[in-house]
Formats: C-alpha cells, sequence, structure tokens
C-alpha cells in the first residue's frame, strides 16, 4: 500500500515529533530528511500498524482543517503540537508506534551521522584503528598466585 | 546406479563438524558433511551496508525464530526465560559469534570431585591441552600468554586492541585489586592463513566481512575441502537410519529442491548443536529406538545448559569509542570463576566486557531503557548514551538438572515438516544467586572505572548462545549418551561432537572446547580405527 502525498507530509510533520531538530540545530528532525517514504515501507510489514499509523494521520488532517484550515502537514509547529495533544488525549498517540521504525532509519542517515561527528559510511572497508594496549596496566594482576585450582 | 555408501558422514557444518571434517581427512576416508544451511558470503554481510545495525535485528538476528530465513527451524522456546540463539550455514554458529575464546578450567571437568555438584567429565583438562592448542593455530588465536587464572598457555596471535573502553574498564578492575586480563579472541589481529588482520569494524555478531574473524568456513573448511571432502549444502537431515545389526545405516535427508534422499554411512557423527542433536536423535525413532536413536539412558535432551548472562551496562560522562573494536573482545575477567562458598552459591562466572553500540542500536537500547524519549529531550538523551556506555556480561556457570530439556514440540514443524525442538528451562536457585552476586560485582567494577550509573538486565533473554549438555559423555551407559571418546553406547558407529557431550558447562565460552572435544575424538578415532566398532 502506498502513501499519498498528503499522507507522506502527515507523516513527515508527525516524525517531526517524534524525533525534534534539536535546539542548536545541529541535528535535523526525522521529518526533515526524507525519510517518511522509507518508514512507510517499513510499516507495511506490519499491516496492523500500518493501519493504525493511517487512520491516525487521518483524524489528525481532519482536526486541522477544521481548526486551522489547513492539512497537519501544513501546520505550524505550534498547531501541530496542540492538534497532537488533542488526539493522544482522546488515546490515539502515534508516538509510540513510530519511534521504533524513525529511531532506526534516523540513525543510519548519512546527514545524521555526519551531525554526530561520524564518518557516514559503513564499517567496512575502512573500519577503525586502535593502538595496542599498554601492558604495563597488567603489572598488579600479572604479580598475582595463580587464581585456578588444580584438578 | 548402485546407491553409495561412504566412510564417514558429519552431520553439520559448523564449529565441532568442521574441525573434525578436516582432522578425519588425512585418513582419506570418503567424508561427506550434510549442512541445512549454504556457504555464506562476506561481501553481503551487513557491515559493508548502511543498514548494517537494522539487518542484525533482520535477517543476521542471532534468533532463528526472528530471522526465519528458509535453512532455519524453529525453536519453541516460549518455557524458558533464555532464548535460542544460533545460525545455519557452512561455519554454523561461528558465522555470528563474538569469537570470545576462553578455554575451560581444569576444575570444570571435576566439579563431583571438587566441589559436590554436577558430574565429572571421563576426560580432564589436561586431555584436552594439545587439542586446545591445536585449534587454537587453526582458528587463529589472539591473546596474551601469562594469565594466572589459567595452566600457561600461548597463542599464535598478539591480543586485541583494548581501545579507550577496554583500558577504562581494566583500570576499574585494578582499582579494586580484581583480576582481568585481554580476551583469548578467535579474530586475526595479524595476517593469518589466508585471513586479512582484524580493522576493528565493530560488531562482529553479524557476520566478519573483513574475514579477520574465525568462523570455520574460512579457516578448516577450505583445508578440509581440499583434501577432498564433500559438503553439501542445503541438506536437512529428518533421521538416522538403523539397521538390523544395531549399527547406523546412515540419513534420511531433504535437499535443496525438498527431494527425500538417503545417505548411507559406515559412520554417522551428529554436530548440530546442543539443540539441533537432540531434536535429530528424538525425531530418529525405531523399533529398536522407539524414544530415539541412542537414548537407552533416558537422557538425550536433558541436562540442558545454558550460560546464564547478568548483564550491567554503565554511563560514562567521557566519550569511550566503543564502536570500534571487536564487540565481545576487549578483556575478561575470572575474579569470581572457582569456588567460594562465602558467596553463597557453588561454581562460579567470568567477567566479559562488551564494547559500545552502534547509534542506531544505541538508540532503540536507549529507548527500551527509558533513557532515549521521542519527542523534547530526545537529542539530550542520546547523547547521554552513544559512545558513553560499556557493559559487563556475568557468564554463569549452569548446573546439569534434568528437568531442564529439549524435546520434540507435538504440533510445530521446520519447512520440511520435521518436528521442531521445545525447550522446558528454568533458572536454579544456585543460578540466581550467582546472578545476583555477578551484578552487584559489575556494578562496582563499571562504578570504580568511572560509571555514573547502571543499568541492569538480567537474566539476559537472548543469550541462548551456549547449547550444552543434552547428550552428554560420560562411562557408564545408564548416565550419560556418549562414551568418553563421543561414541554412542547404544550405536557403536554413532559419534556425537557438539556441545550436547559436555558434561558440565563451565562459566565461559564453549567453543574452544566444542572444537578441542572434536579434535580429540577425531584422534581417538583415527588411533583406534581399527577397533572402532568393538
Amino acid at each position: 500500500m502506498s502513501l499519498s502525498d498528503d499522507e507522506l507530509r502527515g507523516l513527515s510533520a508527525l516524525l517531526n515529533e517524534v524525533i525534534p531538530p534539536s535546539a542548536d540545530g545541529r541535528m535535523p528532525g526525522a521529518g526533515e530528511i526524507g525519510l517518511a517514504p522509507r518508514i512507510a515501507r517499513d510499516l507495511a510489514r506490519q499491516e496492523v500498524v500500518l493501519d493504525a499509523v493511517l487512520t491516525g494521520l487521518g483524524t489528525l488532517d481532519r482536526l486541522a482543517r477544521g481548526e486551522c484550515g489547513a492539512a497537519f502537514g501544513a501546520l505550524l509547529a505550534e498547531d501541530r503540537k496542540r492538534i497532537l495533544a488533542q488526539v493522544a488525549e482522546a488515546g490515539t498517540d502515534l508516538a509510540p508506534l513510530l519511534a521504533f521504525p524513525a529511531y532506526l532509519a534516523y540513525y543510519e542517515h548519512p546527514k545524521v551521522l555526519v551531525a554526530l561527528g561520524l564518518d557516514a559510511r559503513p564499517p567496512h572497508p575502512v573500519g577503525y584503528e586502535l593502538e595496542p594496549f599498554d601492558q604495563r596496566l597488567l603489572e598488579s594482576v600479572r604479580r598475582r598466585a595463580r587464581l585456578y585450582r588444580e584438578a | 546406479m548402485a546407491e553409495e555408501t561412504v566412510d564417514v558422514l558429519i552431520i553439520g557444518a559448523g564449529a565441532s563438524g568442521a574441525a573434525m571434517a578436516w582432522s578425519l581427512a588425512d585418513t582419506r576416508m570418503r567424508i561427506v558433511c550434510l549442512e541445512q544451511g549454504g556457504w555464506m558470503n562476506p561481501a553481503t554481510y551487513p557491515t559493508t551496508g548502511m543498514d548494517w545495525e537494522a539487518r542484525s535485528l533482520g535477517d543476521f538476528s542471532v534468533s532463528p525464530n526472528s530471522r526465519g530465513r528458509p535453512e532455519d527451524y524453529p525453536v519453541n522456546d516460549t518455557d524458558s526465560p533464555i532464548k535460542a540463539s544460533m545460525f545455519n550455514a557452512v561455519g554454523g554458529s561461528t558465522i555470528l559469534y563474538a569469537g570470545h575464546f576462553p578455554r575451560l578450567h581444569p576444575s570444570d571437568f571435576r566439579t563431583a570431585t571438587l566441589d559436590g555438584v554436577g558430574a565429572d567429565w571421563p576426560i580432564d583438562y589436561a586431555t584436552l591441552e594439545p587439542y586446545y592448542a591445536e585449534n587454537d593455530r587453526m582458528m587463529g588465536v589472539a591473546g596474551l600468554a601469562g594469565d594466572p587464572a589459567y595452566p600457561p598457555k600461548e597463542f599464535p596471535l598478539p591480543p586485541v586492541p583494548l581501545g579507550k573502553l577496554g583500558e577504562t574498564l581494566a583500570a576499574g578492575f585494578n582499582q579494586l585489586g580484581w583480576h582481568w586480563w585481554p580476551s583469548d579472541s578467535a579474530i586475526a589481529t595479524q595476517p593469518y592463513r589466508g585471513r586479512d588482520r582484524c580493522v576493528n569494524l565493530g560488531p562482529c555478531i553479524s557476520g566478519c566481512s573483513q574475514g579477520a574473524k574465525a568462523s570455520t568456513d574460512i579457516t578448516y573448511w577450505p583445508e578440509a575441502v581440499r583434501q577432498g571432502v564433500e559438503v553439501r549444502t542445503g541438506c536437512r537431515v529428518r533421521e538416522i537410519l538403523m539397521r538390523d545389526d544395531g549399527m547406523a545405516d546412515g540419513v534420511i535427508y531433504y535437499d535443496a529442491e525438498g527431494n527425500e534422499c538417503r545417505q548411507r554411512a559406515e559412520i554417522v557423527i551428529v554436530a548440530c548443536n546442543g539443540i539441533g542433536t537432540p531434536r535429530l536423535l528424538l525425531n530418529s525413532k525405531s523399533s529398536a529406538f522407539p524414544d530415539g536413536i541412542a537414548n537407552r539412558s533416558g537422557l538425550v535432551g536433558k541436562n540442558l545448559m545454558f550460560h546464564p548472562y547478568g548483564m550491567v551496562v554503565g554511563f560514562f560522562d567521557d566519550p569511550l569509542d566503543g564502536y570500534k573494536g571487536p564487540t565481545g573482545c576487549s578483556i575478561m575477567s575470572q575474579e569470581f570463576y572457582e569456588t567460594d562458598l562465602s558467596r553463597g552459591f557453588v561454581r562460579g562466572y567470568s567477567f566479559e566486557a562488551v564494547r559500545g553500540m552502534g547509534p542506531v542500536s544505541s538508540a532503540l537500547s536507549g529507548m527500551g531503557a527509558g533513557r532515549i524519549p521521542w519527542g523534547e529531550g530526545h537529542h539530550e538523551g542520546f547523547r547521554s548514551v552513544f559512545n558513553r556506555t560499556a557493559s559487563l556480561l556475568a557468564i554463569c556457570e549452569d548446573l546439569a538438572e534434568e528437568r531442564n530439556r529439549v524435546t520434540l514440540d507435538p504440533e510445530l514443524t521446520d519447512s520440511n515438516g520435521i518436528p521442531a525442538p521445545k525447550l522446558d528451562y528454568r533458572l536454579s536457585e544456585n543460578s540466581q544467586k550467582m546472578l545476583a552476586h555477578g551484578v552487584e560485582r559489575a556494578k562496582e567494577v563499571l562504578e570504580a572505572a568511572g560509571a555514573r550509573e547502571t543499568d541492569v538486565n538480567s537474566p539476559l533473554s537472548v543469550a541462548g548462545w551456549h547449547l550444552m549438555g543434552t547428550a552428554r559423555m560420560g562411562t557408564d551407559p545408564q548416565r550419560s549418551v556418549v562414551n568418553e571418546w563421543g561414541r554412542s553406547h547404544d550405536v557403536r558407529n554413532l559419534f556425537i561432537i557438539d556441545g550436547s557431550i559436555f558434561v558440565t558447562s563451565g562459566g565461559v565460552n564453549p567453543t574452544s572446547t566444542i572444537q578441542a572435544l572434536a579434535l580429540y575424538v577425531a584422534d581417538r578415532m583415527k588411533q583406534n580405527l581399527a577397533t572402532l566398532f568393538d
């Protein structure tokens, strides 16, 4: 099942609430880096969860249009939070459903890795260099008597 | 064409099957190994892609139930607080293991004599010592001689670098005056026998793309195959057949296309791990063995031992660079390994240090622990966790109990319709006390090393990596399944060589001992070829 453009915009807005931009501007929000289509694909593997998210997005959109005259994905942050709070109070909190796929997709995204000060690459083939350790750390252990029992 | 009878049929191409095949290859016997998985391609392992952490939860999960690859079989572990972990491929679970490679202690072979618990092994440390050493050479084990926790031993490779994380923890152990030592690691720290050196990728437990970690598909198997051993992949064995004279006849298996095939053999060797082996034996029913082949003792599947794991995560203020370096190999401690009854339990445990996690795993585990919320405070939470954790695992000795067992599930089957294994397992009071002790001592070390806070996960449910005891060895056919060199008491051409034959579990990762045992059994078979079935 593919999401409409409106639903994807709504999902992006929602993702920005799950992982918002950092106050210092270093870290992007999860909705700002184009994760919505990938997360929609991940959610599609669990139809029940996708249905719940789509139903929730529909509710958010109806409320947004009724109260603010615009789609949920087009609201200002303040209005978005207000609408979300209303829906959560009514018992539909979408953040728990989205947190796992959002965390998964966000923290492997190249822009996020760079923002964290990491190289935007998989571990292989470059890996990391580590120096051999200073064996003087073991001096006190070497001085100890035998710890094992003869048998 | 007449049906071929091979000299030796090995079932399972993992840690022990590979060592056995390599050792027997010099006899020039016709040797075939049936493996339900396939050859792995390290170029496709998760660490070659940006989604490496996600894949470790998917097609490279340690749980066969989560992974669900076609070659996997399900394990009903709902009645066990510890869930089964394994991998099915040429190389078996060494594909995903951490490569932490300590040996058992001499006392582990004599727990009844020394401590009045469990049973003594019919062999001892000195018997296995040359096979441990040979296995270390074949696998390419990195370590440092001089550890006071062990009888003297040498290593073919220098130890893995500890990194800032390992050195921080080592300082904590030193402050308390407790033992620690660089881990014995089945990881090539220098180029070794055609393998490249470790480049500290981090997640060894989703397969080593570099080929530095010693999985048996790149250590024993290439040499065994060069010497003529045949590995047939995609072949899942349903049952071992019996001849009228009380000897094993061979097996029925399903090939990769699902065709039912038969393979006859003069010698059948089972190497399917501590769950897969009893499953196969219990599925091999005949008029001679209505309760499963080699099961006159009634002990097949019983005495299942895991290692109960207590995990304590320390949170530090400074970055530890813990995502660099082999996940499970840096330092270990055996301060609490040998029995001291004043601790309130018998036998003991090791500590294994675990390096930090990547960003995705940090975020997900932080969310699970309530440390990384969604919405407000998310980034602050993440910064307090990522690259600032170091963990200690207390690997506790598990005492054998018959109530802990593998049976056949009455309903669950694999894709070939073969009954799946069911686990019934409970933690003993001794294990619970040992876990509690390990958790408290781990907190002390982490705090001494500078941790500002700790989280506890004990017993660690996903830690069913070590599968032991379900076809134990011994000299008494009433109290054991195989004799002191792995031969079934009941069927003289049937051998078992994996963790099933362990009598006690020790408090260390078992692969080193599993392989040393396989080499020892192979040597005994070669020494006794003329009288093997007497």
